[in-house]
C-alpha cells in the first residue's frame, strides 16, 4: 500500500512536471511570438510616421502660398482682396436669384455702398429717382440652414415695397 | 549499497526500509539511466520540432511584414533634427528619411555595365568618374548621398549586389527660399550652419518635439512678394522687409533679398544672397530717425506742438552743412517739421533735448548695442566715437549712426505702442506668455498717442501718401539716406526706407520695407525716395494683411491726424 502510494505521488509529479514543461514552452513560445509582432508593428508604425512626415511635408510644400497664389490667379481668376471688398455683414452682398429677376423685370442698380447699415437698391426703371430702402434686413449672417429664410425675408420685403410705390 | 568502493563509507548513512538484493539494485539503476537517456532525447527531440517546424513557421510569418519595413532606422546616430514650425503649425524645416547609395567595389559585378546604368540615372555624373569610383581597389565608397524614392527603385532595377543603400535623415525646407535668412541651413551631416538651425543646434538634435516660430508663412509670402515688387519695379540691389507684433516684438516675417535655396545655399559666406539684411545689415536709415528724435523732445521736454522752429537757413557747422531736400524756407511747428521731413527743424529740436538726452534716449531704445536675438548673424550698431555735438545734429535725422533694421523696427515699435519696450523675438514660447513681463517704459503714454498722431499725418498728409490704405488707418514715416561707401557719401546710391504701423490708432503691426540702391522709373516721375519707393510696398502689404488677419477696415473711422491740421500750414506738404 505505502508503495502504491509513492508511485502515485511519482506519478503526479512527473505529470506536473510535463504539464509545467510544456506550459512553459508554449508560453515562452507565445512569448517569442508576441516579441516578433511587436517588432514588426514597431517597425511598421515608424514606417506609417515616416510616411505621414512625407506627406506633411509634401501637403506644405504644395500649400506654398506663392503657388496658392499663381494657381488661384490662373485657373479661378482670382485676385488679392482689397479693404473695399471687405463689407461688415454677409446679408449686404444681394441675393444672386434676385438680381436675375430684377434684371429680367427691368435695370436695377445695386449700390454695394453702405448707407449707415441699410443696403440701398435703386430702381432706375422709374423716373423717381427715390431708392427703395431695406430697412429689415436680419442682420446674423448667412449660414446654410437660414439662408433659404432669409432669402424668403428678402424677397417679402422687396415685394412689399415695390408695392407701396 | 556499495561497501568497498563508497567514499562516502565513513559517514554511515542509513537508509531505512526494506534492504533490495543486487539484481534489484541493478535494474533500478538501469532504468534510472534509461529515464535520464529518454528525457535528455525528448528535449533534443522538442529543441528540434522548435527549432525546425515552430521557428520555421513562425518566420515565414516574419518575412512576409519584414518585407514591409525594409528599413532599419538606426535613430540614435541619425541626423535626425526636429521639425521648424510656423506659428500655425505650417512646417519650415523637417527632416525625411532618404536613401544614399555607396558601392562595395570588391563585389561589383560588371562595373562597366553598371556605371552606363547609374548615369542614366543620374545625368549629372559622368560616366568615367563612376567608373573610376566602382573600380577603386576599396569596400566602401559614395556613389550619390541623398536619393529620390524614384532614383532608389531604379539604381534597385540594376540589380547589382556591389549597390548598397544607407538611410538617413536629410533636411528639407518646404517653403524654399522663403524663410533662408531665418531659418538658416544644415551641412550634409545635418549640423547647422546659419540662422534658427544653427543657433538652436543642440536643442534640434536632441528633442522631437517642433520647434515653433513667431512667424507666418503667409504675412511672410505677402512681405516678400511686395519687396521683391519694388526691387523689380525700381532696378534696386536689393530689399529687406520686418513685420513685428507691435505690441510683444514677436517678428511675424522677415525678409531679405536676394535670398537662396537652403537645399543648396552658396559655398561663399560673403555672396550677397546668404547675407541676412534685417539682422546684420548696418545702414544709416535716414529720416525714420527723426521719430525717435520727436519723441525726446516731446518727452523730455514736453514741448507744445505748436512750437516753431526756423528752417529758412541751412545750418553749417565746421565744415559741414544740413540741408532740407525740399526747403520750406519758414519756420515750421513740429507737425510741419515731421511731416515735410526737415533736416533743418529736426537738428534744431535735437539742439533742445540736447546730446545727453538725445545718446540716453538712443541708448534707452537699444541704438547702441548689438540686439539680442535667437539667430548669430546679429551685428553691432555703428556709432559715433567719440560723440561730439556735430552726431547729435546729423544722428537727430539719422546719418552717422547705422544700426540694423531690425533695431528700427523694435523701436519704433516701442514708441507708438504706448511707450513700452519691446524685444524682438523669433521663437514662440508659450512659457513667456504666461509669466507677467516687467517692462521697460520707453516714453510716456502721452507722447505716444502724440508720436500716432504726427505718424498719421505722414502718411495722410506728407510724404508717405503712397501708403495711406482706405479702411486701414496706416502711420508711418519715410527715409532716404545715400549710402556711405568708402566713407564717401553717394547721391545716386540711396537706401530707402518706410517704416510704418497700422492700425495707427492702436498698432497691432509695425511694418518696414527697404529698397538698397533703388533707381527711378518711368511711374515715379523721376523720383526713387522712399515715400516712391518703399511707402507703397508697405500700403500693398497693410492691404493684403489686413483680409488675411481679418481686421475689420473701418472707413468711417476720424482720422487721428486731423487734430494737428490746426499746426500745419496751407502750402505745406506738396507731394514729392
Amino acid at each position: 500500500m505505502k508503495k502504491f502510494l509513492a508511485r502515485l505521488s511519482t506519478i503526479l509529479v512527473l505529470m506536473m512536471v510535463i504539464v509545467s514543461g510544456s506550459a512553459l514552452f508554449w508560453i515562452s513560445q507565445k512569448v517569442q511570438q508576441l516579441e516578433r509582432q511587436q517588432k514588426s508593428l514597431t517597425a511598421q508604425i515608424s514606417e506609417e510616421k515616416e510616411g505621414i512626415r512625407v506627406l506633411t511635408a509634401e501637403w506644405d510644400y504644395l500649400n506654398r502660398p506663392a503657388r496658392l497664389e499663381l494657381l488661384a490667379q490662373h485657373y479661378l481668376g482670382m485676385q488679392l482682396v482689397t479693404p473695399d471688398q471687405i463689407i461688415e455683414k454677409a446679408n449686404y452682398i444681394p441675393l444672386k436669384s434676385d438680381v436675375e429677376r430684377e434684371q429680367q423685370d427691368h435695370a436695377i442698380q445695386i449700390s454695394t455702398k453702405l448707407n449707415g447699415n441699410r443696403a440701398v437698391l435703386k430702381d432706375r426703371s422709374k423716373k423717381s429717382a427715390q431708392p427703395l430702402k431695406i430697412y429689415d434686413i436680419q442682420t446674423k449672417p448667412i449660414r446654410d440652414n437660414n439662408a433659404a429664410t432669409d432669402a424668403q425675408n428678402f424677397n417679402q420685403i422687396l415685394e412689399t415695397n415695390g408695392d407701396a410705390q | 549499497m556499495s561497501r568497498k568502493s563508497s567514499p562516502f563509507l565513513n559517514l554511515s548513512l542509513r537508509i531505512m526500509g526494506e534492504k533490495s538484493s543486487d539484481l534489484d539494485l541493478v535494474r533500478g539503476r538501469i532504468v534510472l539511466l534509461a529515464t535520464l537517456f529518454m528525457i535528455f532525447y525528448l528535449g533534443v527531440m522538442v529543441r528540434l520540432t522548435d527549432a525546425t517546424v515552430i521557428q520555421g513557421y513562425l518566420n515565414d510569418e516574419e518575412q512576409i511584414s519584414q518585407t514591409a519595413s525594409s528599413t532599419p532606422a538606426p535613430q540614435e546616430r541619425s541626423n535626425y533634427r526636429a521639425d521648424i514650425v510656423d506659428r500655425n503649425g505650417v512646417l519650415l524645416a523637417t527632416s525625411l528619411k532618404t536613401a544614399s547609395l555607396h558601392a562595395d567595389p570588391k563585389i561589383i559585378l560588371n562595373p562597366t555595365e553598371t556605371a552606363a546604368e547609374l548615369v542614366k540615372i543620374f545625368p549629372d555624373m559622368s560616366y568615367g568618374d563612376v567608373l573610376k569610383k566602382l573600380q577603386i581597389p576599396k569596400r566602401f565608397v559614395w556613389i550619390k548621398r541623398n536619393m529620390t524614392p524614384l532614383e532608389q527603385r531604379k539604381v534597385l532595377e540594376i540589380g547589382d549586389p556591389g549597390l548598397v543603400f544607407d538611410y538617413d535623415y536629410r533636411r528639407f525646407y518646404p517653403q524654399s527660399n522663403l524663410f533662408s535668412h531665418m531659418i538658416g541651413y544644415t551641412s550634409i551631416d545635418g549640423t547647422g550652419q546659419a540662422g534658427i538651425e544653427r543657433s538652436f543646434d543642440e536643442l534640434l538634435r536632441t528633442s522631437h518635439d517642433p520647434l515653433k516660430l513667431t512667424m507666418d508663412v503667409r504675412l511672410q509670402h505677402i512681405l516678400h512678394r511686395e519687396v521683391q515688387n519694388a526691387i523689380t519695379d525700381f532696378t534696386a540691389i536689393g530689399g529687406a522687409g520686418v513685420i513685428m507684433d507691435a505690441n510683444s516684438g514677436a517678428v511675424l516675417a522677415s525678409v531679405s533679398l536676394p535670398d537662396f535655396d537652403p537645399h543648396a545655399p552658396k559655398n561663399d559666406i560673403h555672396a550677397p544672397e546668404i547675407f541676412n539684411r534685417v539682422t546684420l545689415g548696418v545702414y544709416e536709415l535716414g529720416s525714420t530717425f527723426k521719430i525717435f528724435t520727436t519723441a525726446a523732445l516731446l518727452d523730455q521736454k514736453n514741448t507744445n506742438l505748436a512750437t516753431q522752429y526756423d528752417t529758412s537757413k541751412p545750418i553749417r557747422v565746421g565744415n559741414h552743412t544740413i540741408h532740407d531736400f525740399h526747403p520750406e524756407k519758414r519756420p515750421l511747428t513740429i507737425p510741419e517739421i515731421f511731416m515735410v521731413s526737415s533736416n533743418i527743424g529736426t537738428v534744431h529740436m535735437a539742439q533742445d533735448i540736447g546730446t545727453d538726452g538725445l545718446r540716453k534716449f538712443y541708448s534707452d531704445l537699444g541704438f547702441f548695442r548689438k540686439p539680442e536675438f535667437e539667430i548669430d548673424e546679429v551685428a553691432s550698431p555703428i556709432i559715433p566715437s567719440p560723440w561730439r555735438e556735430i552726431n547729435t545734429m546729423t544722428a537727430s535725422f539719422g546719418h552717422g549712426i547705422a544700426v540694423t533694421p531690425l533695431q528700427l523696427v523694435s523701436a519704433a515699435s516701442s514708441v507708438i505702442n504706448g511707450g513700452l519696450k519691446v524685444t524682438p523675438h523669433l521663437v514662440e514660447n508659450s512659457a513667456d506668455l504666461n509669466k507677467p513681463q516687467t517692462r521697460t517704459r520707453i516714453v510716456s503714454q502721452e507722447t505716444s498717442l502724440k508720436m500716432r498722431q504726427l505718424l498719421r499725418l505722414v502718411v495722410s498728409h506728407g510724404t508717405a501718401r503712397k501708403a495711406d490704405i482706405k479702411g486701414y488707418e496706416v502711420g508711418g514715416k519715410t527715409g532716404t539716406a545715400e549710402k556711405n561707401i568708402h566713407g564717401r557719401y553717394e547721391g545716386n546710391k540711396r537706401i530707402a526706407v518706410f517704416i510704418g504701423s497700422f492700425p495707427i490708432y492702436d498698432p497691432k503691426y509695425t511694418i518696414m520695407v527697404l529698397v538698397d540702391e533703388p533707381h527711378p522709373n518711368k511711374s515715379s516721375y523721376g523720383y526713387a525716395t522712399a515715400g516712391w519707393v518703399a511707402a507703397p510696398a508697405v500700403g500693398k502689404v497693410v492691404a493684403a494683411m489686413g483680409a488675411l488677419t481679418a481686421m475689420k477696415p473701418e472707413h468711417d473711422a476720424v482720422d487721428i491726424s486731423d487734430s494737428l491740421l490746426q499746426y500745419v500750414a496751407e502750402k505745406s506738404g506738396e507731394d514729392h
